[in-house]
């Protein structure tokens, strides 16, 4: 879900707010706009209301909403931060196997739609416990019956509610990736001998793996809200917070270009503030020349990697994914009042799901034609002309790019489906890696023994480059697919009904009646989990494997 | 090291509690209100515009914050509200030629033997100029009769009321008539409709006074003045009605309410085009007079003994306030500002997204609540979280929802009363419709409940009554019998429309079918149409469904008589004053007898209830009425309109918790404890005087 941690482009920061910027003048001038109108969206002025009423997201309103929703965000990383380190902490004294298992629970927590939390979280709430939510109705009780406690207390449950609900695909996010960063740097030969001093466990812990891992973990962070920031349009619109999501979603369900182009372009002002203070955070808490902060690799560069195989599904993870997927594909089950088992819940959601899963393939072959082509482009290029890279490929990845797409998605409506949309923005972040894998892998000691031995060019790469990259290629896609198949129901939510069938109907369906009943909504969004997941898994484990053993 | 571990632990777990903490004390504070009372309303923010409510629930918000001099008891019965009595009497004024014979007049009649005065309720004789002023305790018309006969040999000058009405502004034109005329000494009263007529009494030569005015007015042929007399009666006599207020009453800013209050009310009301109740029943005050701040004397042009209930549930507003606001057509003036009122609840926030009344405390009775906030502009899904989160208390559903909500035990739905009803009126003078055994089919015909469950859902109400229900007058007994398709075609057989083997009846050359009108571009009263006009086939009516325009509709084919059966909806007044629908001068041009119905019997009922002023006698002339008009068959009366409210059962009163689809529930039924019992009489002895 995240993209590997090598490819940070420099000034990250100021290169967000400038495409964001891009990104919404050229929305208005897509859309009828001129240079007057793109120079008052980049300047935060209003761009005048649309016929529908709905104005654009400029002055105070523009700094409150954002700042509303940027700390939000930063509450929620740092509160999915501490709480996926604590489990990861905990759970690595129990061995590797179980850091494996919850790494699998957490891509499986992570790939549940945020928008299902949220509604279920409502429904449930709501409906069931009958507790309030002050966003949706704010009350003001008598004089004299005002109290400090209440007035804090009701201040604080309005926000810790989207907090938490934000929190959990997060944590679900960054505990797989704490657990797979811990995993990669449980060194033995160090533990030995600083167990052979006496030196206690956790002091071997915080003292010696923490610093270790702990660039990485930065880096989850800083991507982790980077996609919280298109979560927040999930979580803020059924709790009607007023904040930056909530203006975005009724901007994309209205829909209002000027309002989603300055929408867009204040996403590129809290993506570049946020990326600001993850820079600065970098900066006091690592090395000044820490590898993971270093300049983007120079072709030909070594690249510090992990080791063949080391992110790969360890048995454990697969095995439970398997038999969560076959129980859930073959007996099914209806949470509620009472857990009764029954194939009825399944049926009318297969129509959906074969209907995404058939938009998620085509997304995921556009995104590959364009990666190879892309890609590889960029890798010949590289070589032959000893270029520089610009890094443009690695900001996609870095980018708030669930929010763009949605956005993107509701401007394009019928002219460009949703999935050619995804396919597009995935092969980006593919075509990057693959020129970084191709790299990789060409300077490899095997590819160079080959060489020596006298191999020609062509059989090496055959030899050795080829299946390697077939492999990584195949993984790369299966993942892919899983996090498209997510973005793709997510985006739907916010989109009209289309005429196709979608698990986001489903989704919409079950919404309309959360306050009865508030269990429907979690099975869409359970399928949603379990079948990305199972995506994600198999292709991490065909990716692990797509190494070359050293000679 | 120490740091981090804090860090890593201690964050998650502060969070937790924060969040728990924050979820049970907002829980409770929400939850635990007591006295308070949180609605949901179904459109944007209530205008308050007292006199013109835009929605049933704007009137029963503002029916709790200003103060009527009279409103309807739960009973249906007149209760006294800022007024604390009302009584009725009469002045009746006789003029002479000179003053001396009016002073020998005076002197008769109070020469007049006491037991006459006690019989006629003869207060007192005052001779004034050229006039003897006769004042009557009551309001007979058999003691100003044989007072007046007693004058009989004075010969007492007739009197004339002449109506002027102009095209332009008469006002000025007529005070300046007034102070240049030389028969201006024959007009004894001037009362205005408006500023384009008014209505003159006019005592003595009226010829002369005719000629000159009619020379006067001539003059000025843009003004397009018409005289014309309207009646002419042997003395003017003039009802009065005198309210004395309740000692002790303020505005909720602190001020006294007094008699000057009222009037000022009345006259701001008036002068501005707000179609309010009753409006005609003020335009027949003659003059409003004051003489102590509790005292209003209420002075009325004719006998009318409707002109109560215009004054029930009509809120009083400060004169200063009405001063420094002047009022305008759209009644904006309630928007951009709250006047102080006299109720029970005083306005103590009103914004974009709440109204909040809190009890003043100042009652006679206490409210069980304290405060009741209404928020606005709340869509039905927040209405539901509202209410699941026990935040919202009460709100006022679509019926189509109604069905289940019946479903929560913790909620129960009620009524709100009635405010109009939906009728067929039938063409008297319709050849097909003239036979009174063909409307009785049509009655008979009509399965009602059926169309309340096909458009209501089934939570709607039959009535077939002329007068609102509730009321104290109003009959509460079913007169038209239950669906009997048999008993129909019988009665048609009767008639001598007889069924062919479609079931359509006929006549020698003739089918038996007609038009019915609707309203169009309502689609409620269009499907309606069609229900009844499938429901009418069943008994062999041939029905043509028309929709046409309402101004079409009223204007074209109602007043000209040129239709069969008109569907039309009529709101509910709190009046027993019939005459203008079904008395038979009101067939022409501009009256509202649009059915045709002449019928001696019914007219002289009707004029009597008119003049009727006896609260407890109107009941009776009422059932008669309604009795005697429903039994021709005029109009087929189908159903009222029905708004609900859904509330927690929690806020009910214990004895009110009873589960009756029928019970209706207003604001103030909730709001105040039922009203108990009064108590027992004490028995007094009869003391027998000792010998």
């Amino acid at each position: 879900m995240l993209p590997q941690p090598c490819s940070r482009p420099p000034w990250l920061a100021l290169r967000l707010l400038a495409v964001g910027a891009v990104l919404g003048c050229g929305l208005l001038i897509g859309h009828g706009g001129n240079s007057r109108a793109c120079l008052k969206l980049v300047a935060g002025l209003p761009l005048g209301a649309a016929e529908n009423g709905q104005t654009s997201l400029a002055g105070l309103e523009m700094f409150s909403r954002t700042g509303l929703t940027l700390a939000l965000v930063a509450a929620a990383v740092l509160l999915a931060g501490t709480t996926a380190s604590a489990a990861v902490f905990l759970s690595r004294l129990a061995g590797r196997s179980a850091l494996a298992l919850l790494g699998w629970m957490g891509r499986l927590l992570a790939f549940f739609p945020v928008i299902v939390l949220a509604w279920w979280a409502l429904g449930w709430l709501v409906g069931e416990k009958g507790w309030p939510i002050a966003s949706l109705l704010p009350f003001q009780p008598a004089p004299g019956r005002q109290t400090w406690e209440m007035l804090a207390a009701s201040r604080l449950w309005l926000w810790m509610l989207p907090l938490w609900i934000l929190v959990v695909p997060l944590l679900g996010l960054l505990v797989s990736e704490f657990a797979d960063a811990l995993r990669l740097r449980q060194d033995q030969p160090l533990r030995d001998a600083l167990r052979a001093r006496g030196v206690p466990r956790s002091w071997m812990h915080y003292r010696h793996i923490v610093p270790q891992i702990w660039p990485r973990m930065l880096d989850a962070l800083e991507r982790a809200g980077l996609l919280a920031m298109g979560y927040a349009v999930f979580v803020e619109e059924p709790f009607e917070l007023r904040g930056w999501g909530a203006f975005f979603s009724h901007s994309l369900q209205t829909p209002s270009v000027p309002g989603i182009a300055s929408a867009i372009y204040a996403c590129g002002w809290m993506a570049a503030v946020w990326c600001g203070l993850a820079a600065l955070i970098r900066r006091l808490t690592l090395p000044a020349r820490h590898p993971a902060i270093a300049e983007p690799a120079t072709p030909g560069a070594a690249v510090p990697t992990p080791a063949a195989g080391a992110g790969a599904s360890p048995p454990a993870g697969a095995t439970a994914l398997l038999i969560l997927t076959v129980t859930l594909l073959t007996t099914g089950f209806r949470p509620g009042d009472a857990w009764t088992f029954s194939h009825e819940w399944l049926e009318p959601l297969l129509p959906g799901l074969v209907a995404d899963l058939r938009e998620v393939g085509l997304a995921c072959a556009l995104a590959l034609g364009l990666a190879l082509l892309r890609g590889g482009i960029a890798s010949v290029a590289a070589d032959a002309a000893r270029m520089p890279q610009l890094g443009m490929l690695e900001l996609v990845e870095w980018a708030p790019l669930l929010a763009w797409a949605a956005g993107l998605a509701v401007v394009s409506g019928t002219h460009l489906p949703a999935w050619i949309l995804l396919g597009t923005l995935g092969a980006c972040g593919g075509a990057a890696q693959l020129r970084d894998r191709w790299r990789r892998l060409k300077n490899h000691p095997a590819v160079e023994s080959a060489r020596v031995v006298g191999a020609s060019r062509f059989r090496a790469w055959r030899v050795h480059v080829l299946p390697a990259l077939s492999r990584w290629l195949l993984g790369w896609v299966l993942q892919l697919a899983g996090v498209i198949l997510l973005w793709l129901v997510l985006v739907r939510c916010l989109l009209p009904p289309a005429g196709s069938p979608s698990l986001a109907d489903a989704i919409r369906h079950a919404r309309d009646s959360i306050l009865s009943d508030p269990w429907p909504v979690l099975l869409p969004g359970t399928v949603v989990a379990v079948v990305a997941s199972a995506l994600q898994q198999i292709g991490r484990w065909i990716s692990g494997r797509a190494g070359l053993s050293s000679p | 090291m120490v740091w981090a571990r804090a860090l890593i632990y201690g964050i998650p777990t502060v969070a937790a509690s924060l969040t728990w903490w924050a979820a049970r004390e907002t829980e409770s504070s929400f939850k635990n209100r007591p006295q308070e009372l949180v609605a949901m309303l179904p459109q944007a923010a209530p205008t308050l515009h007292p006199f013109l409510p835009a929605t049933e629930v704007d009137r029963q918000i503002i029916d709790l914050v200003h103060e009527p001099l009279i409103r309807i008891a739960p009973d249906g019965h007149l209760q006294p509200a800022l007024a604390e009595r009302w009584t009725w009497s009469q002045t009746v004024t006789c003029w002479f030629v000179k003053d001396e014979v009016a002073a020998k007049a005076a002197e008769k009649l109070k020469a007049l033997d006491a037991d006459l005065w006690i019989a006629w309720s003869l207060e007192q004789v005052e001779a004034q100029g050229s006039a003897v002023v006769m004042r009557f305790s009551k309001m007979p018309i058999d003691g100003p009769r044989d007072a007046v006969k007693q004058l009989a040999e004075f010969s007492p000058l007739p009197v004339d009321i002449i109506r002027l009405e102009a095209a332009e502004e008469l006002r000025s034109y007529h005070e300046h008539f007034m102070e240049n005329a030389v028969e201006r000494g024959q007009v004894r009263r001037t009362s205005w409709d408006g500023p384009n007529a008014c209505e003159l009494v006019v005592c003595g030569d009226t010829q002369k006074f005719l000629e000159e005015a009619g020379n006067y007015y001539q003059a000025k042929p843009a003004l397009a003045v018409r005289i014309e007399p309207v009646s002419s009666l042997p003395v003017l006599g003039e009802p009065t009605l005198e309210f004395r207020l309740r000692s002790q009453t303020h505005w909720h800013d602190g001020t006294p309410v007094t008699a000057e209050d009222v009037r000022s009310t009345v006259e701001y009301v008036m002068s501005q085009p707000w179609p309010v109740l009753n409006r005609d029943a003020f335009r027949q005050i003659q003059t409003m007079e004051t003489p102590a701040p509790d005292t209003l004397r209420v002075i009325y042009r004719q006998r009318y003994g409707p002109a109560i209930c215009a004054w029930v549930n009509f809120p009083i507003l400060p004169a200063a306030w009405l001063r420094d606001h002047p009022a305008d057509a759209a009644g904006a003036v309630f928007t951009s500002a709250t006047p102080p009122g006299a109720g029970e609840f005083k306005v103590a926030a009103r914004n974009n997204a709440q109204l909040i009344l809190r009890a003043t405390g100042e009652g006679a009775v206490q409210p069980r609540l304290k405060q009741l906030e209404f928020l606005h502009g709340a869509s039905p899904f927040k209405t539901q979280v509202g209410f699941a989160t026990g935040m919202v208390d009460l709100f006022w559903p679509e019926n189509e929802a109604v069905p289940e909500l019946l479903r929560d035990r913790d909620l129960a739905v009620r009524s709100l009363p009635p405010h109009s009803r939906l009728q067929v009126l039938w063409n008297l003078r319709s050849p097909v419709l003239a036979d009174p055994k063909v409307r009785q089919a049509l009655a008979l015909a009509t399965d009602r409940q059926a169309l309340v469950t096909e458009l209501l859902q089934g939570r709607g109400r039959v009535y077939d009554g002329l007068f609102a229900p509730g009321l104290w007058f109003s009959n509460p007994a079913t007169r038209i019998p239950k669906c009997d398709l048999e008993q129909a075609k019988k009665l048609l057989q009767e008639a001598g429309w007889l069924h062919d083997v479609n079931g359509i009846a006929r006549k020698p050359g003739a089918e038996l079918a007609f038009e019915l009108l609707t309203t169009a571009g309502n689609p409620q009263r269009e499907q309606l149409a069609s229900l009844l006009a499938a429901q009418w086939r069943r008994a062999g009516f041939q029905v043509k469904v028309s929709a046409i325009p309402w101004s079409e509709l009223v204007d074209q084919r109602l007043s000209a008589h040129q239709f069969d059966g008109a569907i039309l909806g009529m709101d509910f007044e709190t009046s027993w004053d019939q005459l203008p629908f079904w008395h038979s001068s009101q067939i022409g041009q501009g009256g509202l007898n649009f059915c045709g119905l002449e019928d001696r019997q019914v007219d002289l009922l009707l004029e009597a209830l008119r003049v009727e002023y006896d609260p407890d006698q109107v009941p009776v002339r009422a059932h008669q009425l309604e009795d005697l008009i429903m039994a021709r068959h005029p109009v087929l009366p189908l159903f009222t309109d029905l708004q609900q409210v859904a509330l927690r059962r929690e806020v009910l009163s214990a004895s009110a918790k009873r589960d009756d689809p029928a019970l209706t529930s207003t604001l103030r039924d909730l709001v105040f404890p039922e009203a108990s019992a009064p108590p027992p009489k004490p028995k007094v002895p009869l003391l027998v005087p000792k010998e």
